[in-house]
């Protein structure tokens, strides 16, 4: 499903990525895991098309063509999806508009029908349940007074809702306490599937008790040094990421 | 300096002024003209040639008015022509002196500066002071410029000129690059009499310089009407700090005009703080230019007036340049028949991306006939900046007189408590901790004196 | 488009005795180009008008002589040649007007298809020819309906021209007593040269049983360059008016200078709003309308309220200060403004709240929004005098910026006379932001639908003072006007 070789991203002319390659398959759960400043927000922008991200060596293919001239819509229509580490506040716009907008232009982009506000209403209550979200929750702004797990959870929701093929959880557990992740786990859980592949990038171990990788991958210094299964996240949380880097090395 | 017609809103035709220099400003040009002609052969040609394009800047437009924008709450030329100040008895401010603390102290008696009340100039390190009246031969270029420049946004050019025509001392201040001076500056007004003449100052602070500026005016003397000018043209260079501070304490006679105009390059830093505990009528403009990158201003103010006294703070704030940032925290307590006027205008050019720039005016009135104005403007043209303003004008807090009166204390001490509390962030934010000290216990005493009581 | 005009006054004329035919049948003449005392009775002989309001624009045009334009606003334009224009323009001759809409100019029809207007009002709003107001409205009957119940209410809801004739007591009355003949250089030419525009008087109790807008919208269109429009809510009475219209209208008249007066009596409110979307002129700034706009209103009777809502997307340059004089004891204002300039766009608006009665109120919400090359200003004044006990005000601006080289500029002047008063101003101005849009994008939303909910969040809070019917549209048209702004 995706496929990155040797990529090489800078941000504000520094070189952050430097080489970096991951394969992803469909159905997989890919973790990245590193220090900080190692480059893990930047992998999951570039991968979301951000503005200030340039790619200046490597490539990046998804489903077979390639991405990085996408822009940022064009790339969610076809599926990809980033849970954001700060999801934002947008005051004014409510959380069911923008859903709905959302989920409607990436229907168009893809061909398929406008769901009308009746339709798009019985879904997300749907949604909203199955991920024991209230939704009182949606009547309000967009992540405005949201606490940090309503916020986290409302990125689950709405990943529920666009059903991408492809999902980056950025730092998805930054901030929220052991009952707030466990519910975001949970969510997240229930939409794995054997079409949705899934890169879930962290610091800490703990999130992957909870989100069992296939896959564990440490970045450091912009490329991945050491990839193995979900046993390498308990080796990094014993020993620590200077003696994985080192060894790498 | 733009003389635009002031207007609010529509309505009402604007009125052209005609700008002659009248009645009221005779005196003024014959006094200045004549003391031009005494400092010839005195002084060097350029600050000659400066003072009569000053003077004739003055000729041109004479004292501002409401028709002008900026004077819009200040009719300067009519209080002028007025001038039979009133005979309130405020204004009374404690001298500061330094003897409270350790300073180089420059005394200055109705504008002509006191060697015998000065520190010995001949004795400073790491900062040379000269005189307006002295030698100018050693002073570098850019103390010539800032000694001879009146074009400031804010101060209005006729009066920035008629003080350069007229000034007949000043000091001129240079601190050497790296140097941070271990005593505060103390320009030290004293005001006598009548016949005071304006004064001029400028300083100078080299890369990386450190220094501490107090300026206080006072003048329990003076008895007559007395119009007193100042003006303080200042330029930080690179990573130089200047912490300034203002204390104005003068009795119903007087009515002073202070201009300071601050230039800031690179990463260098003004705090400014002032505190006017009066004069008939006080207009106090300051300009700051940013010029270099990284710079930072923080103005901090309060005002407490009473009796008919007028007290105009106008700022004006010009981002130049991008990452730079300025804040402007004012406080007013007006009672009697006092009027306060805050006018900041924060200018972002179209370069100056990334600036940071913030303004509060809060001001209590205390009194049925007490009046403020506020101008708080914005005018932004780069779009990566935060800038933001507010404003509030009202009364104590009831909930809060109350809470503080059912724990029984009483109301004129609960009054005193929450007005004290009310102008004291302005002036803690002063770093030097005698000068805040000096500057609190001002602010206690006007307080004990004022009829804050119901 | 002569048969336009007949229906027109046809319908205005249902329910009311339309006695003064004056109107349609002699248009086809116009005054020569240019502003004299011959200028202004041919203007009032057209109209058929009585002596006293002959005088009334005689005695405005020689003050009008006196007068200076003003300057100070942030505006900059060519020097308007007053004596270069027309001040009575009849309607355009039917075969200037495009003869389908496959003559009309195509962005206006891609606005018009945004805004989901239907063909036949389309047709109408772009002066397509023998399009009459009872073919867009179906019959006439929609028309007769809503005569009929304002009638039955006792509203009076006519042409200003007409109301000269009708209720000259009410028009000699209030004219003029908010906006005084002199107000300003605008306002005196607009009480010179006034074409027409509306006349609303709501007795006293009586609730207006609809909004007056519906019918407005279609025929708004003639009252022509110097509207008037009067407004008087007697005791206890309430009215919501609308006007203007989302979609942009083709307008041969560069200069726009309106005077809007409003009269609440005791206990009455008034709830104005406007959408303003005239020709804001081309993306290289060229062309335009310059709308200098009066408009005030009374608060007169104690407990009363009015309330301006305004959506200012167009015209070249915008020169407006809807205002509210609190003369009543517990009166209240309220302004709430969005105020959009794109491309070469100036605005320069905002509002004033006199405060002069015990215990008055005012809230003003400005929202102003600057992109392409721009200039956007809040200009406002919250004056409290000193009887103004307990006067209550609060303001807030926010100012967005899209792109960098716009302007966003504030200034609010202030002014308090009273220690019971309490005003607090607040103002922000920043960009739009960048995470927020990359945000939306990532969720699948193009840039320019993106900006278009950003936008309408920042605006929420004055959006949702519309009327239902037009908040609607108003969302559609924030998004319009700002097109081509980012990328």
């Amino acid at each position: 499903m995706l496929q990155i070789k040797d990529l090489r991203v800078d941000v504000d002319g520094k070189e952050i990525l430097t080489g970096l390659s991951l394969d992803v398959k469909a159905g997989e759960v890919h973790a990245v895991m590193g220090p900080n400043g190692s480059g893990k927000s930047t992998l999951s922008y570039v991968l979301s098309g951000r503005d200030g991200y340039d790619v200046t060596g490597g490539s990046i293919t998804y489903k077979g063509d390639s991405l990085v001239d996408l822009d940022p819509e064009d790339r969610a229509a076809q599926g990809i999806f980033l849970a954001f580490q700060y999801p934002l506040e947008i005051p004014g716009v409510g959380s069911m508009t923008f859903m709905r907008t959302a989920l409607n232009a990436q229907r168009k982009a893809r061909g398929e029908n406008e769901l009308d506000a009746a339709s798009f209403m019985k879904l997300i209550r749907a949604k909203a349940k199955e991920l024991n979200i209230d939704a009182e929750m949606l009547k309000r702004p967009l992540n405005v007074g949201f606490s940090g797990g309503e916020k986290k959870r409302n990125e689950v929701l709405q990943m529920a809702l666009l059903e991408p093929t492809l999902a980056i959880l950025d730092e998805t557990d930054s901030g929220l306490d052991i009952d707030a992740l466990k519910l975001v786990a949970d969510g997240v859980n229930a939409l794995r599937s054997p079409d949705r592949a899934m890169i879930v990038i962290t610091h800490y171990q703990r999130l992957l008790n909870y989100i069992v990788p296939d896959y564990v991958h440490v970045l450091a210094g912009g490329k991945i040094v050491k990839s193995g299964d979900k046993s390498l996240a308990l080796e990094l949380e014993k020993s620590g990421y200077d003696a994985i880097v080192a060894e790498a090395a | 300096m733009t003389t635009s017609t002031s207007k609010s809103a529509e309505g009402g035709a604007p009125i052209r002024i005609v700008a002659s220099s009248g009645d009221v400003e005779a005196p003024f040009l014959e006094k200045a003209e004549s003391f031009i002609r005494s400092r010839t052969g005195n002084e060097p040609d350029w600050l000659q040639r400066a003072r009569s394009k000053g003077l004739e800047a003055f000729r041109r437009s004479g004292f501002p008015h409401r028709r002008v924008e900026e004077w819009k709450y200040t009719d300067l030329r009519t209080h002028i022509s007025k001038s039979d100040a009133s005979s309130s008895s405020a204004g009374h401010a404690t001298q500061i002196e330094s003897s409270a603390f350790d300073a180089i102290t420059l005394t200055f008696v109705d504008g002509a500066f006191d060697r015998a009340a000065s520190s010995d100039l001949t004795s400073l390190s790491g900062v040379e002071v000269v005189m307006l009246e002295d030698d100018l031969g050693a002073l570098v270029e850019r103390q010539k410029h800032l000694l001879c420049a009146i074009d400031n946004p804010v101060t209005s050019l006729s009066i920035n000129g008629l003080n350069l025509a007229q000034a007949r001392s000043g000091a001129i201040i240079r601190v050497l690059p790296g140097e941070a001076l271990s005593k505060p500056i103390h320009i030290r007004s004293v005001h006598t009499g009548a016949e005071i003449s304006p004064a001029r100052h400028v300083v100078v602070l080299e890369s990386g310089a450190r220094a501490t500026l107090l300026e206080t005016n006072t003048g329990d003397g003076v008895k007559e009407p007395a119009l007193i000018g100042q003006s303080l043209q200042i330029h930080l260079e690179p990573n130089a700090e200047l912490s300034h501070h203002r204390s104005v304490g003068l009795p119903d006679a007087c009515t002073l005009l202070s201009g300071v105009a601050a230039h800031l390059e690179a990463e260098a830093h003004y705090a400014g703080t002032t505190l006017n505990l009066g004069a008939a009528l006080l207009r106090q403009d300051t300009h700051i230019a940013f010029q270099g990158e990284g710079a930072i201003a923080d103005l901090t103010g309060a005002y407490l007036l009473n009796g008919n006294q007028h007290c105009d703070q106008t700022i004006f704030i010009d981002h130049a340049v991008p990452n730079c940032e300025s804040s402007q925290v004012f406080k007013g307590v007006l009672t009697d028949r006092s009027r306060g006027v805050f006018q900041g205008k924060v200018l972002v050019a179209q370069d100056a991306q990334h600036t940071d720039a913030h303004q509060l005016s809060n001001a209590l009135l205390l009194s049925e006939r007490a009046e403020l104005d506020a101008k708080p403007e914005l005018e932004i043209y780069a779009d990566d900046v935060k800038c933001s303003h507010g404003s509030t004008a009202g009364e104590l807090d009831e909930d809060a007189l109350f809470y503080l009166r059912a724990r029984g204390i009483p109301l004129a001490v609960a009054k005193t408590l929450l007005i004290e509390a009310f102008v004291r962030e302005p002036i803690e934010s002063i770093k030097e901790e005698a000068i805040r000290n000096i500057f609190m216990q001002q602010v206690s005493e006007w307080l004990q004196n004022a009829e804050v009581r119901t | 488009m002569p048969a336009v005009d007949e229906t027109i006054s046809e319908v205005k004329g249902l329910g009311e005795k339309y006695k003064y035919g004056f109107e349609t049948q002699i248009l086809s003449e116009k005054a020569p180009k240019g502003l004299d005392e011959d200028t202004i009775r041919f203007i009032s002989a057209k109209k058929g008008e009585p002596d006293w309001m002959l005088d009334w624009r005689l005695d405005a045009y020689r003050r009008w002589l006196e007068m200076t334009e003003p300057k100070w606003a942030m505006v900059n334009y060519p020097e308007i040649d007053f004596q270069d224009a027309y001040y009575y323009a009849a309607p355009k001759s039917p075969e200037d007007a495009p003869q389908s809409l496959d003559e009309v100019d195509p962005e206006l029809l891609k606005t018009y298809e945004k805004l989901g207007i239907p063909l036949k009002e389309q047709e109408m709003l772009a002066g397509v020819r023998n399009v009459a107001v009872d073919a867009v409205f179906d019959s006439v009957s929609v028309v007769t309906t809503f005569k009929e119940k304002l009638a039955e209410a006792g509203v009076i809801f006519c042409p200003i021209s007409e109301a000269v004739h009708t209720h000259p007591e009410l028009v000699k009355k209030y004219l003029g007593s908010v906006v005084p003949v002199t107000d300003n250089f605008y306002a005196t030419l607009n009480s010179a040269v006034f074409s027409d525009g509306s006349f609303v008087y709501i007795p006293e109790g009586v609730r207006c049983p609809m909004e007056l807008s519906t019918y407005f919208r279609i025929n708004e269109q003639n009252t022509g360059q110097f509207e008037r429009t009067l407004i008087i809510a007697e005791k206890g009475s309430y009215v919501s008016y609308l006007e203007g219209c989302t979609a942009p209208m083709r307008d041969e008249n560069q200069l726009h200078a309106a005077v809007v007066e409003l009269v609440a009596l005791d206990d009455a409110e008034i709830k104005y709003s406007t959408v303003q979307n005239w020709y804001p002129g081309d993306a290289e700034g060229k062309g335009g309308i310059y709308n200098f706009v009066t408009k005030r209103g009374d608060c007169r009777g104690p407990n009363s309220k009015i309330s301006w809502t305004q959506v200012e997307t167009g015209s070249a340059v915008t020169w407006k200060y809807p205002s509210c004089i609190l003369r009543g004891d517990n009166s209240v204002g309220e302004f709430y403004s969005i105020a959009i300039t794109n491309n070469y766009q100036q605005a320069d608006t905002g509002t004033k709240m006199v405060h002069l009665g015990k215990n008055t109120k005012s809230r003003i919400i400005s929202k102003g929004i600057s992109a392409g090359k721009a200039q956007n200003t809040y200009r406002g004044l919250v004056s409290i005098h000193p009887k103004a006990k307990a006067a209550r005000n609060y303001t807030q601006c926010d100012s967005l910026l899209i792109g960098d080289k716009c302007g966003a500029h504030t200034v609010p002047y202030i002014e308090s006379r009273d220690p019971s008063a309490l005003v607090e101003h607040e103002a922000t101005t920043s960009k739009l932001s960048e995470e927020q849009l990359f945000y939306c994008r990532q969720r699948g939303i193009g840039e320019e639908e993106a900006v278009t909910l950003l936008v309408n969040g920042f605006c929420k809070e004055v959006l949702q003072h519309l009327p239902m019917e037009f908040a609607v549209e108003a969302q559609k048209l924030v998004g319009i006007s700002l097109e081509g702004s980012v990328g």
